[in-house]
């Protein structure tokens, strides 16, 4: 069948009057041009759309969708994410997507959940999220008072100090040189520049690795 | 439900071109028939040929219950290897009524079989052999015949979707039920030799004997009621154990 076919069954199970309802979803969702194309002979984002349109019929106010991306190639996946957000903020439409494809999640997501063993290991917002796992330049420095001063003075005021001699910096991580040169000419000692960084993976993991032990 | 399934019943090129398998054979086993008899073929012979003789044969022999069987194999496996099922049930729907509705499009597509069978190979028995010329007919035994076959072919269209449900796979469900038509009766018949020392005929219980047994415009008596009662309990338990099969299972 057809992909306005089998939405046509799905109208008629749901016991939906208007048929106007699926050429305006299969516009929504991208699908409108396929004609008389087979669902069969579609690509899997096509069909993953599909049912996401299907979805959509008797106008849900929360959409759960289980591993919507897998088995995607990249074009694939651009357009269901295209689509998740353009639900989102068009139909505002609230979405649960369970998945383990950390990196697409990082793009959509805006609330976290981390279940681990059937319980809910942690939950955290998107900003929340991009504060456990963005970049950072530490500066381990002889003077942490001094040092934080010029720097408060001359770069931002946005770095913490750590228990030891070290300023963490994580915003103008390319002003490493300025920086240093700075701290040098008032006779503070910079002792070493660490850049790091907690990928999205690697914070699932040590969270995941936390709860195990 | 029910609409929707007729809905995909009606999309569905399976029943099409089941619908013209059906249609081919019944125009033409007649015509076969005839020129066997042309031919001097031994083995026809002495078989009283007309429409009407020809129309008790054919559903004697498994030509239809095969073709339901290959019908009702994709149109149901179809659907869990096609993931439409899945679909459904997440959405809710209940699994009793899922099954219901399916059952009754299959039964009025094994239905719509019958009724274009029957009038084309009457029709095609009339061309090449005559209506009746040795004066068998009786129109109530004829539709006492028909009723019979279709309650039969419905007990068998039960137990294919059942095996359908419970295989969910086009391959599987065609060859058992390919299997239940054609090799089963024959077991069953091997088993009777076994079981005639002690009077029992296990293969009286199965709906392909009772099949042969009231194709047949003069059935032995009690042939009817048999059958009637074989059909009565076959759709009953295909109905029900494919339904409960259908309602435990996990579909993924």
């Amino acid at each position: 069948m057809t992909a306005q076919e089998n939405m046509e069954v799905c109208r008629i199970a749901l016991g939906i009057q208007d048929q106007q309802i699926i050429p305006d979803l299969l516009e929504f969702v991208g699908l409108h041009e396929l004609g008389r194309k087979k669902t069969k002979d579609s690509s899997l984002g096509m069909k993953q759309r599909l049912m996401i349109a299907i979805a959509l019929l008797d106008r849900p106010e929360l959409l759960i969708l289980d591993e919507p991306m897998n088995g995607l190639d990249p074009t694939g996946i651009i357009e269901v994410r295209e689509l998740l957000l353009k639900l989102n903020r068009e139909r505002h439409l609230t979405i649960i997507i369970s998945s383990h494809i950390l990196e697409e999640l990082s793009k959509i997501a805006t609330h976290y959940g981390v279940i681990h063993k059937g319980k809910m290991a942690d939950e955290f917002t998107a900003a929340e999220l991009e504060q456990r796992c963005r970049k950072e330049l530490k500066f381990l420095v002889s003077d942490p008072q001094a040092a934080s001063h010029l720097i408060r003075e001359a770069v931002t005021d946005h770095f913490g100090i750590s228990s030891g001699n070290e300023i963490i910096l994580h915003d103008f991580l390319d002003q490493a040189g300025r920086i240093n040169r700075l701290l040098l000419e008032s006779s503070v000692e910079v002792s070493a520049i660490i850049p790091g960084e907690q990928g999205l993976e690697d914070y699932f993991t040590n969270l995941i690795g936390e709860r195990t032990a | 439900m029910v609409k929707s399934e007729f809905y995909k019943l009606k999309k569905s090129r399976p029943f099409w071109i089941c619908l013209c398998v059906c249609i081919f054979v019944a125009a033409l086993l007649p015509f076969a028939l005839s020129q066997a008899v042309a031919s001097g073929e031994p083995d026809v012979q002495d078989l009283s040929l007309s429409a009407v003789e020809i129309t008790s044969y054919a559903f004697s022999m498994p030509i239809l219950t095969l073709v339901a069987a290959v019908f009702t194999s994709v149109f149901v496996s179809g659907e869990f290897t096609h993931g439409t099922m899945k679909n459904y049930v997440s959405k809710g729907f209940n699994r009793t009524k899922l099954f219901g509705a399916k059952f009754l499009a299959c039964a009025v597509a094994v239905t719509l079989m019958m009724v274009v069978f029957v009038p084309v190979i009457l029709l095609s028995g009339t061309i090449f052999l005559g209506f009746d010329p040795h004066g068998v007919f009786s129109l109530s035994a004829f539709i006492g015949m028909l009723l019979a076959v279709w309650l039969l072919m419905m007990a068998y269209t039960a137990v294919f979707i059942a095996i359908g449900m419970t295989l969910r796979s086009n391959g599987a469900s065609i060859g058992v039920n390919i299997c239940l038509v054609s090799i089963f009766p024959t077991l069953l018949s091997a088993a009777d030799f076994i079981f005639k020392r002690i009077g029992f005929q296990i293969s009286t219980g199965w709906i392909d004997t009772n099949l042969s047994a009231v194709a047949t415009l003069t059935p032995a008596s009690g042939a009817l009621l048999t059958g009637v009662l074989v059909g009565c309990v076959w759709l009953l338990l295909g109905v029900i154990g494919g339904t409960g099969m259908f309602r435990r299972q996990d579909i993924k």
